[in-house]
């Protein structure tokens, strides 16, 4: 998967949580944190989750207040990324419990560990394994 | 789209994406949408039903304009 980046927002515009799986300078990706923020935020729960900026593709969805916003390459398959971010969400809401953003400030390091490092085991895992083997896999990495 | 077959495959491909095209959901829909605009662009006029899907789609503002934003294939007019 041509996955470049991933992000954590308030409802708000704040960011929780950020990162970056090509390398891009800070002022780069502020810029393009805020421009992609801005397109996603600006957004209704009518239309749908894929949105074009540049040559990124972002998937982004909604949880509660919580927005996860993935990039990826333009010709790769949405419907799978937005898999994905729900696959995400539920490993987080199993292992520290309650998907809310303080629970995750406190657990900053579990965060960055799931977002950061399994983040590409989980790609490739992904191809391979039902999602909730995945899900059990990072549990026992974790715990 | 690169599989090379008979006109069998390609009725029963556009008529599963038409299927997708009447979901409820947004997504289901922006997709099956942009592979039939796809579609379109190479094989003309397969199915009737599903060009006035197509039409009946790009009259509304959403999944249209993304297409065209992006550029993978003009809608069809």
């Amino acid at each position: 998967m041509g996955m470049r980046l991933m992000l954590m927002v308030n409802k708000q515009g704040q960011t929780r949580l950020a990162q970056y799986y090509e390398h891009l300078i800070i002022q780069e990706s502020q810029a393009l944190e805020g421009k992609i923020l801005h397109k996603c935020l600006a957004r209704n729960d009518n239309q749908c989750s894929f949105v074009e900026h540049r040559n990124y593709g972002i998937v982004y969805r909604r949880y509660a207040s919580v927005f996860f916003l993935v990039g990826v390459d333009v010709d790769e398959s949405e419907l799978a990324i937005l898999e994905f971010i729900h696959l995400l969400v539920e490993t987080m809401d199993r292992h520290p419990g309650n998907v809310c953003v303080a629970r995750y400030d406190v657990s900053f390091r579990k965060s960055t560990f799931y977002a950061g490092g399994n983040g590409h085991e989980w790609l490739h895992c992904g191809d391979k394994q039902s999602k909730y083997s995945v899900s059990n896999q990072l549990l026992d990495k974790t715990s | 789209m690169s599989i090379e077959d008979n006109g069998g495959l390609r009725v029963l491909a556009i008529n599963i994406l038409g299927r997708f095209l009447s979901n409820c959901d947004n997504n289901i829909r922006f997709i099956s949408f942009s592979f039939i605009t796809l579609m379109v662009a190479t094989w003309i006029g397969q199915n009737q039903k599903i060009r006035l899907m197509v039409v009946e789609i790009n009259l509304r503002g959403d999944g249209a304009e993304r297409l065209r934003e992006r550029g993978r294939a003009k809608a069809p007019e």
